[in-house]
């Protein structure tokens, strides 16, 4: 499974650079990567 | 404000769907939801083959009408609403905002490594575990 979520992950990154949606990648620091994700979802 | 969180499975949507819910006073669902609904009614038809790029896109584009029926809906409600899910991409996600209120946000792992498992599946957790959340 952890393979096809790396591939999801670059097909949704992708699209999200194409398509000037915000991305958000958590492989760094869990906690601070999802507060940073929270933001841009809530105060765009 | 209809406020949509998408990504492939296990990287931390539905906590931060509860987490973004719980600090606007929003109610929140999964699409996990929606698509053991429709799996009632037509099983199979919501069946994703996880590991191919094209397969991910025919099943959020197939996805697409029951998405924008929910919003539909959950715009009539006229408050806040968090969706998470892994059925749509960046491309649906535009083009909703085009007839609804929306503000969205993607997550992803680049770097996820694990056992293998199965290459197929109805939902994120092998068998879609229907999230409903009313919070607000």
């Amino acid at each position: 499974m952890a393979e096809h979520i790396v591939g999801h992950t670059e097909l949704v990154k992708q699209e999200c650079i194409r398509l000037g949606v915000p991305f958000v990648d958590v492989a760094g620091d869990f906690d601070r990567e999802l507060a940073e994700a929270e933001t841009r979802l809530v105060s765009g | 404000m209809i406020h949509l969180i998408g990504g492939p499975p296990r990287v931390g949507k539905t906590l931060l769907a509860e987490r973004a819910a719980r600090g606007i006073g929003a109610s929140w669902i999964s699409t996990d939801v929606i698509r053991s609904v429709i799996e009632v009614g037509q099983p199979g038809l919501t069946h994703i083959v996880w590991g191919e790029t094209e397969g991910i896109q025919a099943h959020a584009a197939s996805f697409f009408p029951y998405l924008d029926r929910l919003l539909w809906g959950v715009n009539s409600l006229r408050g806040p609403y968090v969706i998470e899910g892994v059925d749509f991409l960046p491309e649906q996600a535009v083009r909703l905002a085009e007839r609804y209120p929306v503000r969205s946000v993607f997550l992803g792992h680049s770097a996820m490594t694990g056992p293998s498992s199965a290459t197929t599946s109805g939902g994120s957790r092998g068998s879609p575990e229907p999230r409903l959340n009313n919070s607000a």
